[in-house]
């Protein structure tokens, strides 16, 4: 199963629905999407990649394949960029 | 060997030049003479030499060697690296960024923020003949006290300039032009320093009201400007901090404060009169009608960024 835990070292700013991460490892910053700022922030509430899908799912009454495909993807680009523990 | 000495002060921080290159020596004054102020009689933190022998100008900064040229001209660029380069590590109670910036009215400031190549210095020079007063290319200055920019009058180097600019941009900045070529250029450099009719007092302090990221494409027809997301200029910005190293996690909020103060676009540019005009209304209204060849002459050559 997907790790779904943030690493509790990022600095995080969140600006209107957006989130901006600063990673102090690697000196890096990262810019998330208005979708992929959503599904992070779900993390906080949720448990599963199924879950975070379910939530946004009931709020925005779309597809729900769709939904579970950004999802994933988002949470794999989290773990390329090394933000998840 | 005979030597001049001349201390100077750049944001409060003393410096001390020593050359036995009279011309060199000149011509460093004069070029930044909107940038540095006299020495103010304190202690200079770090001194450049630059000494020609047989063969090289070397320079050195507190005695340590830095670089060498075999032509005076680079000296004047690589030097003021040095000098920049010196400020980035010693002053930590400013941010500076990789951006331009022009001040239009009540001290408000537009920052044309972006890496090399994506128009600035173009756009800095073409807003000139728009009204608006120059207050920095390459290196924005922020206060972190109050977040607003200070003037950092620095020359514009550019290169490929075959002719005089036109009038309307050449009132503004008196030209240096080099006949010395680098190795790997066939084109003359020249350096553009502002007058005082465009150089805002240096305690000045202008307020951020807008930040841009041009993006210069030469395919592109006409220019448009789209409103950005305030966290996608942070992220922006964060990207285009020269001494962002100093402030780590500071320097994330540092650039959600500035951005959450401003409006933030991008401005795909494909012409130069017409991004003027679309900065132009977004600042305030037209105070000045500039004949679209003017613009064009500007356009037509490249800015070194």
């Amino acid at each position: 199963m997907q790790s779904l835990k943030k690493r509790s070292d990022l600095l995080i700013e969140e600006i209107e629905d957006e989130v901006v991460i600063y990673d102090p490892r690697t000196h890096r910053v990262h810019h998330l999407n208005p979708m992929a700022s959503i599904i992070w922030e779900l993390f906080e509430v949720c448990s599963s990649p199924k879950e975070i899908a379910k939530e946004i799912v009931d709020v925005l009454k779309t597809d729900s394949s769709t939904v579970e495909k950004d999802v994933q993807e988002t949470l794999k680009q989290l773990q390329v960029k090394g933000l998840l523990e | 060997m005979s030597l001049a000495t001349t201390h100077f002060e750049i944001l409060s921080f003393p410096f001390e030049l020593i050359t036995n290159d009279k011309k060199f020596f000149t011509e460093f004054l004069e070029l930044n003479s909107a940038l540095a102020s006299p020495g103010n009689g304190r202690l200079p933190q770090v001194q450049y030499s630059v000494i020609k022998n047989t063969k090289y100008f070397c320079i050195r900064e507190n005695g340590k060697f830095r670089n060498r040229w075999v032509h005076r001209w680079p000296l004047y660029l690589s030097v003021m690296m040095c000098v920049r380069d010196s400020l980035y590590q010693h002053l930590k109670e400013y941010l500076f960024l990789h951006s331009g910036a022009v001040a239009k009215g009540n001290n408000k400031a537009v920052l044309l923020a972006g890496p090399s190549g994506s128009g600035k210095s173009t756009l800095t020079l073409g807003l000139l003949n728009y009204g608006y007063q120059y207050l920095t290319d390459e290196v924005v200055v922020i206060s972190l006290s109050d977040l607003r920019v200070l003037p950092f009058q620095r020359p514009i180097y550019i290169y490929g300039w075959q002719s005089t600019v036109s009038d309307d941009v050449g009132k503004h900045f008196k030209f240096y032009r080099f006949k010395e070529r680098y190795e790997n250029t066939v084109q003359p450099w020249q350096y553009a320093v502002p007058q005082r009719d465009v150089v805002l007092p240096k305690d000045s302090r202008c307020e951020v009201a807008w930040i841009i990221f041009p993006r210069y494409n030469e395919t592109q027809k006409g220019s448009c400007l789209r409103p950005m997301s305030k966290a996608e200029a942070a992220f922006k910005l964060m990207q285009n901090g020269w001494n962002m190293e100093h402030f780590y996690d500071r320097g994330l909020k540092l650039c959600s404060e500035l951005v959450k103060k401003a409006d933030c676009y991008q401005l795909l540019m494909g012409d130069l009169k017409e991004a003027c005009e679309l900065i132009e209304k977004l600042t305030g209204e037209a105070t000045v009608s500039v004949e679209p060849e003017i613009l064009n002459n500007i356009w037509k050559r490249k800015v070194l960024l």
